[in-house]
């Protein structure tokens, strides 16, 4: 240790960096001891210095663990996907670039959109979601369409350098601020039947779509609130911020989530919005209606799952034990539990775009339980389905025909 | 041990290991950080993880730094008082001014939290009730997270010599303060955490 300590005064030994590490963290601890066994006079001045140094430590606020390994979770997954992405974006950054600007020249602008805070809902620009267009597409806010030419497709919005990524090529999404501040302009991802898509949302949020379903998002969520617009089937993984909640709005529905995992079932030709939820919980509120003082609001716990009435506009809510059976489509399963046969129809319907035909007797009241692996073809589905429900089925084109067996 | 400029280099290369690293060793010393601007626990952790969202998404364009503590500790703060000011404006939108940080030390904790004081604990408790909250701030920085005077002006859009002056007047005050007594030191007999600092 260098005597030149022993000429410090009190201020010159609270500046000095070797000195306080070894207060504060013990960093050549025997030196030190030596030091001052050696040199008994510097006791008093560092004996005065270290006390100063101490009555300034930081308090100790302690951050349980299991948030620290939620939020590590939630940074992986995000990393996770994020490199995906990167990978593949370095080699194809050229061409993508140069195949939006052909996006730009020959499709002009399809389709506008915006949403205000005063509006009304939001109208979706693109036909129908379902049997209408047969590519899956995005089309952006300033209106150019992207081609989703796989089945499963992924996506993700980079706020930060204004990009979507789609599949493997990047696209700019740079665009003039809006002149209204408060007008946010949406993007559309639509879906049709037999294909699905996944997304990575600005703040984070992941969203798996199901066939036959289309979303409204911004690329920037630069409201006090996330809001995004469902038709049809998704899960969603929501970033945790509780500042900024996220709400989907499913036709005469809103979810509103803080973050969390949940699943909304909201297509057009069903009687019924469902919404499950796995982790976390969400608050479903019917637009208010005239005559109507508030919002009437349902809470969801966990393993329940609340079915809205598009007519009566009644929410019911019911335990549901089994409530990842219905995410599992995000893996490519469809899995059911004590679920009308009917009902599974509907979803193979959905998922392998085509039509099932009962005949008039069929009995309405079958339950079945069971998985079947969507990563089949339709006919290895329809074979196990067939086995476990007892029915026989015949394929024509399109159309299925089933019969009780 | 791996320097700073090492893990941040691997981070920016990509390399995995870099960003759990970098979680571990700071996630604690964020948390206890954003405590001081607010309350909020939840709205903290949602700062914490989009902090760490934009250092994936912005992985290749993050300059570099042999002080990692100090870069996620800028961008943090910055982070924070954004957030903070948003909450606010739904309170209350007329009131615009930067939330200002509330530096409480350990010893000043104990402090409130005992019933009877000694004399010399009065005394303690005065001095450092007579510090500002800018003066607070620099000795967190100083004394806690061990940067640079520079550092600290830059976090703090202070002047040099007014950073200077501020804990050369706080100091002093302290000194007096702890020179009127040579009572047994109690702050010394605090068990010394290890690694409490990171």
């Amino acid at each position: 240790m260098e005597s030149k300590y022993l000429a410090y005064n009190l201020e010159e030994l609270l500046e000095d960096k070797p000195f306080i590490a070894w207060i504060l963290k013990g960093v050549k601890n025997r030196e030190w001891e030596n030091f001052l066994a050696e040199h008994p006079q510097f006791g008093a001045k560092a004996g005065k210095a270290r006390e100063v140094i101490l009555l300034l430590r930081d308090t100790y606020e302690v951050l349980d663990e299991e948030s620290v390994l939620e939020m590590w979770r939630n940074i992986e997954g995000f990393e996770g996907l994020h490199k995906q992405k990167i990978r593949k974006i370095r080699t194809r950054k050229i061409m993508a670039r140069a195949a939006s600007v052909l996006l730009l020249v020959s499709l002009g602008t399809l389709g506008y959109f915006y949403w205000s805070e005063k509006g009304s809902g939001y109208q979706f620009a693109e036909q129908k979601a379902g049997h209408g267009g047969n590519e899956a597409r995005l089309v952006l806010s300033g209106g150019n369409e992207i081609a989703l030419r796989k089945d499963n497709s992924v996506i993700a919005i980079n706020d930060l350098e204004k990009q979507v990524i789609v599949n493997d090529s990047i696209i700019d999404i740079t665009q003039k601020k809006p002149e209204n501040e408060n007008e946010v302009k949406m993007n559309e991802v639509v879906i049709p039947y037999g294909k699905r898509s996944e997304l990575l949302l600005a703040d984070g949020t992941k969203v798996w779509l199901n066939a036959g379903s289309r979303l409204a998002f911004p690329s920037e969520f630069t409201q006090k609130a996330r809001e995004v617009y469902l038709e049809g089937e998704a899960c969603f993984k929501v970033t945790r911020n509780e500042t900024r909640p996220f709400i989907v709005n499913a036709g005469q529905l809103g979810v509103t989530v803080l973050g969390t995992r949940f699943n909304v079932m909201a297509y057009p030709d069903d009687n019924t919005i469902e919404t499950v939820l796995i982790e976390g919980s969400v608050s479903l509120s019917k637009p208010r209606t005239i005559g109507f003082v508030g919002k009437s609001e349902v809470i969801l716990k966990p393993n329940q799952k609340a079915s809205f009435d598009k007519e009566n506009k009644d929410v019911v809510v019911s335990d549901e034990p089994d409530a990842k059976v219905h995410i599992a489509w995000i893996e490519g399963w469809l899995e059911f539990s004590k679920e009308s046969l009917f009902s599974v129809f509907v979803k193979l319907e959905r998922y392998y775009n085509v039509k099932i035909i009962t005949p008039e007797s069929f009995p309405s009241s079958d339950i079945i339980t069971g998985k079947l692996d969507l990563k089949g073809s339709l006919d290895e589905v329809m074979v196990a389905l067939a086995d476990v429900a007892k029915i026989e089925y015949n394929i024509n084109g399109s159309n299925i025909y089933i019969e009780k067996k | 041990m791996v320097s700073d400029k090492k893990i941040w280099d691997d981070f920016r290369k990509g390399e995995s290991y870099a960003l759990s690293h970098i979680y571990y060793q700071y996630v604690r010393l964020l948390f206890r950080y954003g405590k001081k601007f607010s309350k909020d626990d939840e709205m903290i952790k949602d700062t914490i993880q989009d902090l760490f969202y934009d250092l994936i998404r912005m992985r290749t364009k993050l300059g570099e730094t042999d002080n990692i503590q100090f870069y996620l500790l800028r961008s943090f703060r910055r982070k924070l008082v954004q957030n903070i000011s948003r909450q606010n404006l739904s309170v209350n939108s007329n009131d615009k001014k930067e939330p200002e940080p509330e530096f409480v030390y350990s010893a000043e904790k104990e402090l409130i939290e005992k019933e009877e004081l000694t004399h010399r604990e009065k005394m303690v408790q005065k001095g450092l009730k007579e510090l500002s909250p800018k003066q607070r701030e620099i000795l967190f920085y100083r004394y806690s997270c061990g940067f640079e005077y520079e550092q600290i002006c830059e976090i703090m859009k202070l002047k040099y010599d007014s950073a200077r002056k501020q804990v050369f007047r706080a100091l002093k005050a302290l000194k007096e303060v702890l020179a009127d007594s040579e009572f047994i030191l109690f702050f010394l007999t605090l068990p010394r955490e290890k690694n409490r600092f990171r």
